[in-house]
């Protein structure tokens, strides 16, 4: 779970990066979204799989019915 | 007297070429307008009048001395203020770049440049190309050709607005999330965003490297074609542009090829669909039958692109605040809240979550092409599910609400970034408010001749890409 004193901690280690106080409640709704959808898409991560894979998959896909 | 300002690009380019008019008078046509209406539209940061001249006059000379022309040769475009040109200012919609020059020319435009196309200005987009609203703080409000209260939608605001308010015949977007395709839909263009890798990004302002994408935006599927197949192709300076062969996507359009199939998307694109903008899709389905296209509902798995749906914003924000890092840090006041705070989220994710957000792209990837593409060759979604939102529904919202605003505007883009797949905007009708209402169609990676032969059929049937907005 995100809460905002871990937000302000970790906006203290980036010196400059200067959040306002407001900012800095609001931000754990949206960073607590993101680390949820990643912790629901973790099981699918596939330990042997690089990101280009990315590229393989779509040279795949390219090669369909030709409808041109 | 035909005015060609009106007419689209392929019709005005092959007019210009069998010397029925000349570039100068369609670049005066479309200064006129510009000089009549953009006071209202505000979609031009800046217009070169006297160079859209004077290439407009060499443009002339060249067809007279019998040189040969290019594909869009003497064609008035202008392009997202973020397309880099040597020595010109490129303001990225932004104070931070407002009065920075370009080291170099953005692969896209030296491609135009080469095929005879004008470029006469620079059009108004979100600050850094971020925000799905299509407004800007730092310039004049941006406001839709077809009713003023209403947003352009972005990021590409000002290429949607300058192509549907006959400006310009076309113009280069650049869509990460949905940047092409809505500013299209609302306008009521047609836009197409190729496959991630298609078209070179070579000096095109980077916003998130994993997602970006650079296209068209015009009035016919046709337009979209012939540009296409001036922008296509392998570039060295880009690494991630495709090395493969560019079809002629314009001759593919009278192929003789079976038609491909259409289906329309049940599941995640179907949700919360607004019953104006169901009305007109219905039509639109109608319409492809009798076309001749055969076209069925397609089931595809929710929960699989509600999650593709979540995860397009952890690689987007993670890519974006790593760009903006240093200027956030030492001049965060020049960026305007919105955009600022958007960014921030990006520097609290961490680097293993992003890392296995790219990982899983071929897997969804597949996952998706296994559940539409078994079953037909294209998928037909709404671009927007919602009928356009006035300016004063968007502006002024923080926290929840605006994410919320923003989800309702992406949520059927986005999922097709995260999956690198080519789509086009294809204008459909009008909601009872009188805006544009558009589908939008996906294909399979580097299939773009399907979506634009599809997209050229349907527009041989029906008239939405013809209907003018009354301010011009």
């Amino acid at each position: 779970m995100v809460k905002s004193d871990l937000v302000r901690r970790m906006n203290e280690d980036y010196v400059q990066l200067q959040l306002e106080a407001a900012r800095i409640e609001e931000l754990p709704i949206e960073l607590e979204q993101l680390r949820k959808a990643m912790e629901a898409a973790n099981p699918r991560v596939d330990f042997d799989t690089d990101p280009y894979d990315f590229r393989v998959a779509q040279l795949e896909l390219a090669v369909g019915p030709s409808n041109d | 007297m035909t005015d060609w300002s009106r007419a689209s690009l392929t019709e005005t380019a092959d007019a210009i070429a069998a010397g029925r008019t000349t570039a100068r008078d369609v670049v005066e046509a479309c200064l006129d307008r510009i000089g009549r209406i953009d006071g209202t539209l505000n979609c031009f940061v800046e217009v070169d009048g006297a160079g859209a001249r004077a290439a407009a006059d060499a443009a002339d000379a060249a067809q007279r001395q019998g040189r040969t022309l290019g594909p869009l040769h003497g064609v008035p475009m202008a392009h997202k203020d973020m397309y880099y040109r040597q020595g010109k200012v490129s303001a990225c919609g932004s104070k931070l770049r407002a009065d920075w020059r370009a080291p170099f020319t953005a692969t896209a435009l030296q491609r135009l440049d080469q095929a005879g196309a004008l470029d006469i200005g620079r059009l108004l987009m979100v600050e850094f190309a971020m925000g799905p609203h299509g407004y800007n703080p730092n310039y004049p409000q941006c406001r839709n050709p077809w009713n003023p209260d209403y947003i352009p939608s972005g990021s590409s605001s000002g290429s949607g607005v300058a192509v549907g308010g006959r400006l310009v015949h076309a113009a280069l977007g650049s869509d990460t999330g949905g940047s092409i395709r809505c500013p299209s839909a609302v306008s009521g263009v047609t836009g197409l965003m190729p496959t991630y890798g298609r078209v070179s990004r070579r000096g095109a302002m980077p916003m998130s490297h994993s997602f970006d994408v650079v296209g068209p935006l015009a009035r016919t599927a046709r337009d979209c074609a012939r540009v296409l197949g001036v922008l296509a192709g392998a570039d060295p300076a880009d690494a991630s542009s495709f090395d493969m062969p560019v079809p002629d996507y314009e001759a593919a359009l009278a192929s003789s090829a079976a038609l491909p199939t259409i289906g329309i998307a049940r599941g995640y694109f179907d949700a919360g669909v607004h019953p104006d903008v169901a009305k007109a899709h219905d039509q639109a389905a109608d319409d492809l039958r009798r076309a001749g296209f055969i076209v069925k509902d397609v089931a595809l798995p929710a929960d699989l692109l509600d999650e593709i749906a979540e995860l397009h914003p952890l690689v987007m924000k993670s890519e974006g605040a790593a760009n903006h890092m240093p200027t956030l840090r030492e001049q965060e006041a020049d960026y305007t809240f919105e955009v600022g705070h958007r960014l921030h989220a990006g520097f609290f994710i961490p680097a293993s979550h992003y890392i296995r957000a790219l990982k899983l792209r071929g897997h969804y990837l597949r996952a998706f092409a296994k559940a539409a593409f078994a079953q037909a060759d294209l998928i037909l979604t709404p671009v927007l599910a919602i009928p356009v939102p006035t300016i004063a529904e968007t502006t002024g919202r923080t926290g929840k609400a605006y994410l919320d605003m923003v989800v309702a505007i992406t949520r059927n883009t986005k999922v097709i970034n995260y999956l690198g797949l080519p789509a086009m905007s294809v204008p459909c009708g009008f909601t009872s408010n009188g805006l544009p209402t558009s589908f939008q169609l996906i294909g399979r990676p580097l299939h773009e001749t399907a979506l634009l032969r599809a997209a050229d059929r349907y527009q041989q049937v029906t008239d939405w890409h013809r209907r003018e907005p009354k301010i011009i």
